[in-house]
């Protein structure tokens, strides 16, 4: 189905310079003061957070054009340094390692499948040799991956909404096969589509082998039924008559058509039923022999050819009914709602609130999973202008944002232990929901400890894996630190008390050098700095 | 046994603010839980060794624990099982029956995957989609202290979230990095800048810098564990001696994790068992001396997500199993005993012809402990849900 068009007004034209649907008259100009606020605000919420001189660019631009640039950009290629942790496992073993994966007899390059005991063993070479890998620093590779696009990149809420989808359709890197696709995935199931179709996402993610393997599609095949079913039952029970353990088969495997529904799309808008018949549905939806890529591959024979209903509509068997159906969830009025909630959850206040999720819902449904068209809803939206500092950072917006406030920059893999000891290592969550974003997860005393010790290495300037040159932001003949730090560091949003302790702080200080270590590291430990 | 001034004296190195521990959180009779988690699959096999069982030998024919008397045979318990020789510092504790053991323990769920098995058994659930931890989910019946769910790792783990917990890490390195000044001058400028009231980050960094300051005072880097205890070596060692001079210095704990690793021995497990045996059980005595009585109130679980094939494999060791054996050790325990049922090791008896059965569910155990040594109420629905909670091993006085 094509893209409609004209949703783009309906869903909130910016131009206009208001909501279509709130009201009708006109937004008052907004003052000078207001404005900045604003433009804080929104780069508070759409970016990783301001860079020096960011503020200012965007509020000569005007808000609208810069979103709706933003909305068109794509994302950036990876970083050369961390490329390979991207790249399929095969490659990436021969990038990581600079051998040949294949030397022996045969090779990948055979033109005829081998016969099956062949294959297996050679399946298992392959992935012992990819055991060898050190997962630590491949792990460290895929998350600077990301990480230094987030730090540096001028496509920021392409960045935004990256961390967002990789969140929703979470993968746990350290399960399994998945370690070798974590990177691949991100770059090729999510990246590509972060700005565009929502169902474009669901497909994507659906069919690689990452989130085959961690939500266990891989092991699933049509279940025995009837005679067939009687058949294996007695040939079971003879074999442990023998003394013989039963032949192993694998049945049919629920778990990522659950979180498909959940997590994914209609939410709780489901019955067990559903479930059953869904994960019917993506039967064989596994993937090919890592020697031949490992890539998605459909495999008829551990099909369920039957009729399956999910939520009321029927699919019948094949690859494409699977597909039919991934869009069909994806575009239904229920994911419109889950969608709002999260968005709003993300953009607004920990608390949706109701008003946001509906102009989300139906911008979902006017425009059919557009995800410019949900983003301006929610930008549009009177409880998002409400919503001035009511979130908390995350870790990593807690990292990306200190670093962007500092204007570092990104330079070796040593960053990603940062993030590790922040809380929030990349696709590291083993619970298909993600990392939280609410701040009662984020409020540990462990937890702000840790930041606290990010904002004092920050401002003696030293951190590893980034280069970081204070100068550049705040040098140290600033004739009012304060006002400086303030301006640039906390983009004016300091409070009266920050800034006392900041004036009494900084007045202790010894030397302009130690003046600026405290203010620096006071300001991006302070509340003002943490929430967003 | 020592007296009970010479314990504090001890514990707490330079005397620093003995103050503000007299404002127990809790008197001595509140008890703590300690779940230790052997992370990797621990062969419960080769730990408590069914020597009067010859099916075990046919199984193992190299790696094999030999009978007692034999020259590096298994220290007997009580004729049918015995302890892998490298265990031998638990025998005192066996003998003063406040050590026990359950043999054949695990999860009734089919998986051998460390993730969902490690999952099932920090979630005490077996849906896989837990978001919370058996302990994280009682917090709130564990008082007010922000010490009450401490991990002694940098992070915490599952069996926490749900509740208010601290990772504590190292105590000696909890806190800020740098040197003295530099850290001095951090404190001392957060906690001015956290004297706002903005109702989210302020009251979290009081908190933090409020933990900060006691773990401080505790002087964790001079601690000296009571006379002639020794901890010995490794990460359990370092984790159990940090937890000892917590519960001494009556911060109102009420449960810690500590978390040790290495326990995946799908090859070379003779000599790596002999290490990783000895070291934890030198640390688990080592923190039973320490403590002294004070270990009247506490419960040490040690437990791991499943154990290894009956039979060894091609290169000296196991795979990923089923059934295992969990330790339960402290004041509470009646012990002296090696409970659950023994399934046996013959084929046919193991669980899919390969593994130890699972007689006793790890959730029975679990209950009993929340229930009847914590005190918790409702401790069976946070684990068994609708599900009929099965008979306790009456493993607790």
């Amino acid at each position: 189905m094509p893209l409609p068009t004209k949703p783009l007004l309906i869903a909130g034209a910016l131009s206009l310079g208001g909501c279509a649907e709130a009201t009708a008259q006109p937004r008052p100009a907004p003052s000078p003061q207001e404005d900045r606020a604003l433009v804080a605000h929104t780069l508070g919420r759409f970016t990783f957070g301001p860079r020096p001189g960011d503020l200012e660019r965007v509020a000569a631009m005007g808000l609208d054009v810069w979103l709706e640039a933003q909305l068109r950009a794509k994302s950036d290629p990876v970083p050369d340094p961390f490329r390979y942790a991207t790249l399929p496992p095969l490659e990436l073993f021969e990038e990581a390692t600079g051998q040949r994966m294949m030397a022996e007899e045969g090779g990948v390059e055979e033109a005829v499948p081998s016969a099956p005991p062949v294959r297996k063993k050679r399946n298992k070479d392959i992935r012992k040799k990819l055991k060898s890998l050190n997962f630590k620093k491949l792990a460290s590779a895929y998350t600077m991956a990301q990480l230094a696009r987030q730090i540096s990149s001028d496509d920021q809420v392409v960045e935004v909404m990256t961390d967002f989808w990789m969140n929703h359709f979470n993968v746990f890197a350290r399960k399994g096969p998945v370690k070798f696709y974590a990177g691949h995935y991100v770059e090729t199931a999510i990246r590509p589509h972060v700005l565009g179709r929502f169902e474009d996402l669901v497909i994507a993610t659906a069919q690689h082998p990452a989130m085959l393997n961690y939500l266990d599609n891989v092991k699933s095949r049509a279940p025995l039924e009837g005679r067939a079913l009687e058949r294996r039952r007695r040939r079971d029970a003879q074999r442990m008559e023998r003394g013989q353990k039963p032949v192993r088969r694998r049945d049919l495997n629920e778990n990522y058509a659950r979180e498909l529904l959940e997590l994914h799309t209609v939410g709780t808008t489901h019955s067990q039923a559903d479930v059953v018949a869904a994960a019917r549905v993506l039967t064989g939806w596994g993937t090919a022999d890592i020697q031949n890529g490992g890539g998605f591959a459909f495999k008829p024979k551990l099909h369920d050819r039957g009729t399956k209903t999910v939520l009321g509509r029927r699919f019948g068997p094949g690859l494409d009914e699977g597909v039919d159906m991934l869009r069909f969830l994806a575009r239904h009025p229920a994911t419109g709602r889950l969608l709002g909630d999260k968005l709003c959850q993300r953009f607004v206040a920990d608390v949706p609130p109701p008003s946001c999720v509906e102009r989300v819902a139906a911008a979902h449904q006017s425009s059919g999973g557009d995800i410019p068209s949900m983003l301006r809803a929610v930008y549009t939206s009177p409880s998002f202008r409400g919503s001035r500092t009511s979130k908390l950072k995350t870790p990593l917006e807690f990292l990306v944002s200190s670093l962007r406030a500092l204007d570092a920059r990104p330079v070796d893999d040593r960053l990603a232990r940062v993030l590790y000891r922040l809380g929030q290592p990349t696709l590291m969550m083993p619970v298909p929901t993600g990392y939280p974003d609410v701040a009662e997860a984020w409020t540990g005393s462990s937890s702000i400890l840790q930041r606290m010790n990010l904002a004092a290495a920050l401002g003696r300037g030293k951190l590893p894996g980034v280069e970081l040159t204070l100068d550049r932001v705040l040098p140290l003949n600033a004739e009012d630190l304060v006002a400086e730090v303030h301006g640039r560091v906390l983009s004016g949003r300091g409070g009266p008390h920050t800034l006392m302790v900041l004036r009494q702080e900084v007045a202790k200080a010894k030397d302009p050098r130690q003046a600026r270590s405290v203010a620096i590291a006071l300001a991006l430990g302070s509340p003002e700095f943490m929430r967003q | 046994m020592m007296r009970r001034r010479s314990f504090l004296a001890a514990g707490l190195g330079t005397g620093a603010s003995l103050a503000w521990m007299g404002t127990a959180f809790g008197a001595r009779s509140d008890p703590i839980l300690v779940r230790v988690f052997l992370r990797g699959g621990l062969d419960g096999l080769n730990a408590i060794v069914p020597f009067a069982d010859d099916a075990y030998y046919a199984a193992r024919p190299t790696i094999g624990v030999p009978r007692p008397k034999a020259e590096g045979g298994a220290l007997s318990l009580d004729g049918r099982f015995g302890l892998h020789p490298s265990l031998r510092s638990l025998v005192p504790m066996y003998r003063e029956r406040s050590l026990a053991f359950v043999q054949a323990v695990g999860s009734p769920a089919p998986t051998r995957s460390h993730f969902d098995a490690q999952d099932h058994m920090e979630a005490g659930s077996l849906t896989g989609r837990a978001r919370a931890g058996w302990l994280g989910r009682v917090r709130g019946q564990l008082g007010e202290s922000d010490f009450a769910a401490v991990s002694m790792q940098d992070a915490l783990p599952l069996a926490l979230v749900g509740g208010d917990a601290i990772a504590l890490g190292r105590l000696d390195k909890f806190g800020f990095a740098g040197g003295e000044s530099v850290r001095a001058r951090s404190e001392r400028g957060f906690a001015a800048l956290y004297t706002g009231d903005d109702g989210l980050v302020s009251p979290a960094g009081r908190r933090a810098l409020s933990a900060v300051a006691r773990v401080r005072a505790l002087s964790p880097g001079s601690y000296r564990p009571a006379e002639g205890v020794d901890y010995g070596q490794g990460s359990a060692a370092t984790q159990l001696r940090d937890l000892a001079m917590l519960i001494k210095a009556q911060v109102g704990l009420r449960v810690a994790t500590v978390d040790v690793g290495g326990w995946d021995t799908h090859t070379g497990q003779r000599a790596r068992l002999d290490r990783e045996l000895l070291r934890l059980g030198t640390a688990l005595s080592g923190f039973h001396r320490d403590l002294g009585d004070r270990m009247a109130n506490v419960l040490v679980l040690v437990v791991s997500e499943f154990g290894r094939t009956v039979e060894e494999n091609g290169s000296g060791g196991t795979d990923h199993g089923h059934g295992t054996v969990m330790m339960m050790l402290g004041g509470p325990v009646r012990g002296g005993r090696v409970y659950g049922r023994w399934p046996g090791l013959t084929k046919p008896q193991r669980y899919q012809g390969r593994d130890l059965e699972v007689t006793t569910d790890f959730r029975a155990v679990f209950g009993e402990a929340l229930e009847k040594h914590l005190a918790v109420s409702k401790a069976s629905r946070t684990l068994f849900g609708e599900e009929r909670p099965p008979v306790p091993l009456g493993f607790l006085r």
